[in-house]
């Protein structure tokens, strides 16, 4: 039985601070951005948080999908930030889509692959027959310490994904799925902590780079393919650097993953950001394009996917006000102090 | 407000719930058990019925002083929005620029934040608004084009705006 893609959703809040006004601030150099290729990112309006990112692109999914909310059998909402540490962000997702009752669920955290974690427990319950559908979502609103290298890129966005068995639905089948998972702390956030730390340098080699590799070796592997079956590749983009460098060590060339990297210009959007590429990819594919999708979380763990886009896809929506792109093209720059308010680092006092 | 009545409110707040009455077709939001014309010959009558979701700003107001909980986005923004459907909704418009807001413009509903009892506290969510860009109007075509009138700001109504949400006429 295929199991598939068969609806999504993307959500990106409007508002962009700028690599060099962030780099303005604490006096380093102009061109920090540029070495990490992210310009811009994304940051969310005061009134946003995960569970209303998870909503938006929750609700764009179900708007296109051809199966309706009382057909889900689970949501899995896969965050680092989600707004209560105890009461699951899936049940207000489930709320706003006026949802069947009657499905399981569970909140999901692994760092930044957290989403795709969810993709892959949301085809094992559509394939095992136990769900009809199932939403996965990753999205989060991730913080930065000021004055810390992560402040240049967390930035806030999701999507959702919905995976289904039904042929005649089928946008994407994924063919397969591949995860490597170790114990390694490149990146962490104690309970109680406001923002994360990370093991400075360590974050590159032995984390990302080997884990992403592993994942998407193995999966060439299983496969029997190499970069050059792909028409279009993604990985997680904790800066748009880092996806580069490790797509074209796998032997993917730029014109592959320029569609799914969109790290440059909305910063890393943590368990959001390789299904926002995938989104991205999936708004402009063509019937029989085969894709190649590896995910990463820090702690730490790569999810490796293979997925072929099928001729459902033509009758999908993909019209402008649907697409990911038309998003991005509308958005409203802030400077340091709007952002600083934008993201809780005022502190009112006083009395009005 | 209660965690209780909060959670009552949900349908509404998350999704523009109304109640459509039986024996005239007069749609409330928020929702009503009896419908206030028709009474008795209601009760049993009201169904519910979500609204779309789209609007037209009829009047607006910037706000400076913040109602409670909201001291971090002052200047915002209230106004009241004809639905389609019939009943007028209080709302604060949201991620607009100040000139794309004004009698007449067209606005969709968005899943937002309202509130929080505190840092501890439940987290309230429900629906906001947002002026549809120009080339985005195949989402609002259903909006009629509403009461614009002179496209004046009215002053003097931020206390009666800010109490979403509002009792259709
Ligand atoms: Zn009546």
């Amino acid at each position: 039985m295929p199991v598939g893609i068969t609806s999504y959703g993307a959500y990106v809040p409007r508002y962009r601070i700028k690599s060099e006004e962030i780099a303005r601030v604490w006096g380093d150099d102009a061109n920090v951005g540029k070495g990490l290729n992210v310009h811009e990112k994304s940051v969310p309006g005061l009134d946003e948080d995960v569970a209303t990112i998870s909503v938006e692109a929750a609700r764009q999914a179900m708007r296109r999908a051809k199966t309706t909310p009382n057909d889900l059998g689970a949501i899995y909402v896969g965050s680092e930030s989600h707004p209560y540490a105890v009461k699951p962000t899936g049940t207000i997702v489930q709320a706003a889509l006026d949802a069947t009752p009657f499905m399981t669920m569970a909140d999901y955290e692994f760092a930044c692959k957290a989403g795709t974690a969810a993709v892959q427990t949301g085809m094992g319950l559509v394939k095992s027959g136990m769900c009809k559908t199932v939403l996965a979502i990753g999205a989060d609103t991730s913080q930065g310490a000021p004055r810390n290298a992560l402040e240049y890129s967390a930035s806030a966005g999701g999507a959702a994904i919905l995976i289904g068995a039904e042929k005649k639905h089928i946008l994407a089948e994924i063919q397969h799925t591949v995860s490597f998972t170790t114990d390694t702390p490149d990146f962490w956030r104690r309970e109680g902590q406001k923002y994360p730390s990370h093991g400075e340098r360590f974050t590159g080699e032995p984390a990302y780079f080997r884990h992403v590799r592993e994942a998407s070796e193995r999966l060439f592997a299983d496969t029997r393919t190499t970069a050059k079956d792909y028409t279009h590749a993604v990985f997680h983009q904790p800066n748009g650097k880092f996806p580069a460098t490790i797509a074209e060590k796998l032997g993917f060339t730029k014109e592959q993953y320029a569609t799914g990297l969109l790290a440059p210009r909305i910063g890393n959007t943590y368990s959001g950001a390789v299904l926002l590429g995938l989104a991205a990819i999936l708004d402009i594919a063509e019937p029989d394009d085969s894709i190649f999708m590896c995910g990463y979380g820090s702690g730490a763990g790569s999810d490796a996917f293979q997925l072929e886009v099928t001729r459902n896809i033509e009758d999908y929506d993909r019209s402008p006000r649907e697409q990911l792109a038309t998003q991005l093209a509308s958005t409203t720059m802030l400077d340091y102090a709007t952002y600083a308010k934008h993201r809780g680092k005022i502190i009112l006092g006083g009395s009005e | 407000m209660s965690v209780p009545r909060f959670w009552r409110e949900i349908p509404q707040r998350y999704n523009l719930q109304a109640a459509k009455c039986g024996a005239c077709e007069g749609v409330y939001f928020p929702p009503r058990e009896v419908c206030p014309a028709c009474r008795r010959a209601s009760i049993g009558k009201m169904a519910p019925m979500r609204l779309s979701g789209v609007g037209t700003i009829v009047e607006w107001t910037r706000v400076h002083k913040p109602a409670p909980g909201y001291e971090m986005q002052v200047p915002y923004t209230v106004a009241l929005i004809q639905a389609p459907e019939g009943p007028l909704l209080t709302g604060q418009v949201v991620d607009s620029a100040s000139e794309a807001i004004h009698v007449g413009a067209h606005v969709r509903s968005v899943f937002r934040r309202v509130g929080q009892d505190g840092e501890a506290g439940v987290i309230h969510y429900g629906t906001k608004w947002v002026v549809e860009a120009r080339g985005a109007e195949a989402r609002s075509d259903a909006v009629p084009t509403g009461k614009a009138t002179d496209g004046k700001r009215r002053k003097g109504r931020n206390k009666a705006l800010f109490q979403p949400p509002v009792r259709s006429p």
